[in-house]
């Protein structure tokens, strides 16, 4: 299916390129390693069918059947994380990876109803990862922003409830943003307005996102930003499908998450490149590219990149204007965006032959 | 035995003239046409072509029904009763007949709205409306439109050419002609109703539309309490449908602890679970059906959609639903509130619109109050977040939440309280006209017209406020009540369910205009004269267009209103809309507006 060769040169470019991801999972950065060590740390058991090895648990994990089958061993692994410590090295071991790779921003998703119905605090969930964010700033010079996800198919109340104990981590900011996964078509967005509404209400400088358009159509989009008011898209591909709307997009400047090795690993497209990223670009809608839950999907944010290269080619000029337009969608303050601007440059311009 | 057929003669001294007028109001339009098609006697009598009697009843059944808070309760002392759309026309079309003024409420009217677009409420949007264009449009630098700042009208089914273009149907041949009385009803709007983010449309057909993606906002209404779950047929239907391919399991469910086994029974079982899958996949094309059926658009506008009853998906297997069921119920009024709306049926039955889970309509039920064939329902109202009807021989009856619905038949009974002292059926205690505020308040007046009621907390007491006059009518949402004399009228602010007395304002335009009906949005009012004009005034929120009164700047400009924070605009005095034609009805939504509207 790759039409184009990604050279050392483009790879190193690509690699080079400063990197920022909007849409990242901590939990779906769990590899096999990690989850057979905490297994063991914690003395957790895990159901009998549950593969015993490492390279049985990769196996299954590049053969996913659908969403459904992906989410099964998804919340299988989310129990082996018990402390603070292990939210900690699960995030930790997230960006030691991706620091290699130029990611320079990253604004992550975690879900704490998974951990909090599994009786695990929020408190101590959200200390594990703010720690590791901390670090990777420090280390790695990574800006990071945290981003707290309902999970759609719990019931709404829940979800309140979950806004509601999260009234102190959104005020002091250590949240940084709400979002909405999990599976999409049975529950639309409008389940979901009073939970945002009051989320806002504990700090206006609070940043809403949602998963939106991965499965269900356009409508689902429109409704996300009209009734959450968000200011960002996760996924959001079908939004093609609604001309109306990808004027609006390309209006107001509303950046789509995209996740293209998740969207085949999920059966959304069946190859990268039916992937209408051309389209967005023709048509001015800004989109970011991540790797969505990248321990199951067979790729970080780098391997993303290299296949979208691979699909569409695309200039140093396209990839220059893709690196900006993930800057200009990040939630990070002017100054750290003029930053991360002038390195898009600095990159650019070092790579001379390159298209 | 044999019958005789009597004669024309028998039948005129058993049923003269005089008695078949009385008559008339208690059979439906399709009755008259029937006994006119009886014999000559009838049909020279039921003349369609002459009697102006016969169409001003016909008028008031399809146009004026007074089961809604716009008219107050027809009564003795109501002597010549009139709703408001019969007014306005006899003051706009002096000397015309009824025949006409009917066909010109039939074939000349139609849907406008304005004010915020957001999700398609306006029953389109920016690029669905050809009649939309950009001067009618609030828009930032062309890149964020905030709404519609004039009356724009809804695209309606059949009528592709806008209403000022369109033929006069009484005075040509048209082909409208044919279909005056039995056959096409569904391009004619009877009632508008604004909600919080929605509005309601009602045709003569009895079908029910709404407007936008929702009508609810995301908001929860008065249906079942917090936690509660209504049963969802459709979804039900789906989930038995898996169950029976025991590979298959529906929505999941995080349940158990960590390595419980009910959590993933076989992995590699599941697995396979795509293969049986596909297998199996016509078993949907039933379910894709009805799911299409149970949610269509008006032909042609995907932002209109048709609102219909639980109860007709009472079905187990999608193949046995029988699609005539949809029109089935034949709904005549439509009340709306915040994030809820209510509809009544012509045989009485009450359908509730309650909340985010709930798409088709629930059917309420009553428990321990007298049966309808003995107490109809005579008027619903919603409130902000509460309904009141008034039950004949009852009174007024008041919830803000209900039963979940349990099986596949879609009834509930709702949580009801019966305001005492309310079911005088005459003498000077019978209720003349109520309105629903907000958690179950009420406001009442009564025959005798001197003392404003409130029901409020399960306590009522009399208002007393400096008003001249008998009072008539009143109107109410969450933050104003509007009280109708003979002369005039008045609002007042509502707080926390009580009055604020020193807000009563007189509502004066100009000393020869007369309003007869009022509406409010959350920050704004709309009145409607005796000649078919419309004034709307208060705050515009964001650019959001709802007073109709065109762009911000001009407002501003022409000095009717003020600029106020960011994007914002007050208009304190009532002012004129610009409309071009003969307003009918009016209704304020949330952050928008909507008419009906006549053109000669």
């Amino acid at each position: 299916m790759a039409k184009f060769e990604c050279t050392d040169e483009v790879t190193n470019f690509l690699t080079e390129l400063p990197k920022c991801e909007h849409h990242l999972h901590l939990e779906g950065t769990l590899e096999p390693e990690l989850l057979f060590q905490l297994v063991e740390r914690n003395g957790v058991q895990l159901p009998g069918t549950f593969p015993k090895t490492v390279n049985e648990l990769h196996v299954i994990y590049n053969n996913f059947a659908d969403l459904q089958d992906f989410l099964n061993y998804y919340y299988i692994g989310c129990n082996v994380l018990l402390s603070e410590d292990d939210f900690f090295e699960l995030a930790w071991s997230y960006f030691k990876r991706v620091s290699t790779q130029g990611l320079r921003h990253a604004e992550v998703f975690y879900d704490p109803q998974s951990h909090t119905s599994r009786g695990i605090s929020l408190e101590v969930v959200t200390k594990g990862f703010e720690r590791a964010c901390a670090k990777a700033q420090e280390e790695f010079n990574i800006s990071t922003k945290l981003i707290m996800c309902l999970l759609r198919h719990c019931p709404v109340e829940e979800c309140m409830d979950t806004v509601k104990s999260a009234k102190s981590l959104i005020e002091s900011g250590v949240i940084d943003g709400l979002g909405l996964d999990s599976s999409e078509r049975p529950f639309p967005p409008e389940l979901f307005v009073e939970c945002y509404q009051l989320a806002k209400s504990y700090n206006k400088e609070l940043q809403l996102t949602a998963h939106a358009g991965e499965e269900g159509d356009p409508s689902f989009v429109t409704n996300t930003l009209d009734l959450l008011e968000t200011t960002r898209i996760d996924h959001g591909v079908r939004s093609i499908e609604d001309a109306e709307l990808i004027k609006r997009l390309a209006a107001q400047k509303v950046m789509l998450t995209l996740c293209p090795l998740s969207n085949v690993k999920l059966q959304v497209v069946k190859d990268v490149s039916e992937l209408p990223l051309q389209e967005f670009l023709d048509n001015d809608v800004p989109f970011s590219i991540n790797s969505d839950d990248p321990a199951y999907f067979g790729g970080y944010i780098l391997q993303n990149y290299l296949e979208v290269y691979s699909r569409f080619g695309w200039s140093k000029a396209v990839w220059a204007k893709i690196a900006r337009q993930s800057i200009e969608g990040s939630w990070c303050d002017p100054k750290r965006k003029q930053e991360l601007l002038s390195e898009v440059s600095e990159v650019v311009n070092k790579y001379v032959n390159l298209p | 035995m044999k019958s005789e057929a009597p004669t024309s003669n028998e039948i005129k001294e058993s049923l003269p003239p005089d008695i078949v007028q009385t008559i008339l109001p208690y059979l439906t339009s399709k009755d008259i046409k029937n006994l006119s098609l009886t014999n000559k006697y009838f049909n020279k009598l039921l003349d369609y072509s002459n009697s102006s009697i016969l169409w001003h009843e016909l008028f008031r059944k399809s146009f004026g029904n007074t089961y809604t808070n716009d008219e107050p309760f027809i009564s003795k002392n109501s002597k010549r009763f009139q709703t408001c759309s019969e007014t306005i026309l006899l003051n706009t079309h002096p000397g015309i007949e009824w025949d006409k003024l009917y066909n010109l409420r039939k074939y000349r009217s139609a849907v406008f709205t304005w004010g915020c677009i957001k999700h398609g409420r306006l029953g389109y949007t920016i690029s669905s409306n050809s009649r939309l264009s950009a001067d009618s449009m609030n828009q930032l630098d062309r890149r964020i439109t905030f709404g519609v700042c004039k009356p724009v009208e809804v695209p309606w089914m059949l009528y592709s050419v806008p209403i000022s273009g369109r033929a006069n149907s009484w005075d040509d041949d048209d082909t409208e002609e044919e279909t005056n009385i039995l056959g096409e009803y569904d391009r004619s709007i009877v009632q508008i109703s604004g909600g919080g983010f929605s509005f309601q449309i009602l045709t003569q057909s009895g079908k029910l539309y709404s407007t936008g993606a929702t009508y609810h906002g995301g908001h929860n209404g008065p249906g079942p309490l917090a936690g509660e779950h209504d049963f969802q047929p459709i979804d039900e239907t789906i989930r038995s449908l898996e169950r029976s391919f025991p590979l298959v399991h529906g929505p999941f469910r995080v349940m158990g602890s960590i390595g419980d086994p009910i959590r993933i029974q076989n992995p590699h079982h599941t697995t396979n679970l795509t293969g049986t899958f596909q297998q199996h996949e016509d078993i949907y094309a039933d379910l894709m059906k009805l799911s299409d059926i149970s949610s269509k658009c008006l032909p042609g506008n995907d932002q209109v959609r048709r609102m219909l009853p639980k109860s007709i998906f009472n079905v187990k297997d999608p193949k046995d639903f029988d699609e005539s069921m949809i029109d089935s119920v034949r709904f005549v009024a439509v009340s709306s509130g915040r994030s809820h709306f209510l509809a009544l049926d012509d045989k009485n039955d009450l359908y509730s619109w309650d909340g985010r889970e709930v798409n088709h309509g629930v059917k309420l039920i009553f428990n321990d109050l007298p049966m309808r064939s003995t107490n109809p329902i005579l008027k619903i109202s919603c409130g902000w977040n509460c309904n009141c009807i008034f039950i004949y021989g009852v009174g007024l009856v008041v919830w803000k939440s209900r039963d979940t619905t349990v099986g596949f038949d879609g009834f509930a009974n709702a949580h009801y309280k019966v305001i005492p002292n309310t079911g005088e059926v005459n003498g000077a205690n019978k209720i003349v006209d109520f309105a629903c505020g907000s958690d179950n308040a009420v406001f009442y007046i009564t025959n005798e017209g001197e003392k404003l009621w409130l029901y409020s907390n399960e306590i009522e007491k009399y208002i007393d406020l400096p008003i001249e006059g008998k009072m008539v009518k009143v109107q109410a949402s969450n933050n104003t009540l509007a009280i109708f004399t003979s002369d005039t009228c008045y609002t007042v602010e509502i707080k926390d369910s009580e009055v604020a007395h020193n807000t009563l304002t007189k509502i004066e335009i100009t000393p020869n205009v007369k309003i007869i009906s009022l509406s409010f949005g959350d920050y704004h009012g709309i009145a409607l004269s005796d000649t078919g004009d419309m004034y709307t005034w208060g705050l515009e929120s964001e650019m959001c267009g709802c007073l109709g009164l065109g762009k911000p700047e001009s407002i501003v400009s022409s000095g009717a209103g003020t600029f106020e924070r960011a994007r914002s605009i007050r208009v304190q005095r009532p002012t004129k809309v610009d409309i071009d034609g003969t307003c009918v009805a009016i209704t304020a939504g949330g952050w928008q507006s909507g008419a009906i509207i006549i053109k000669d």
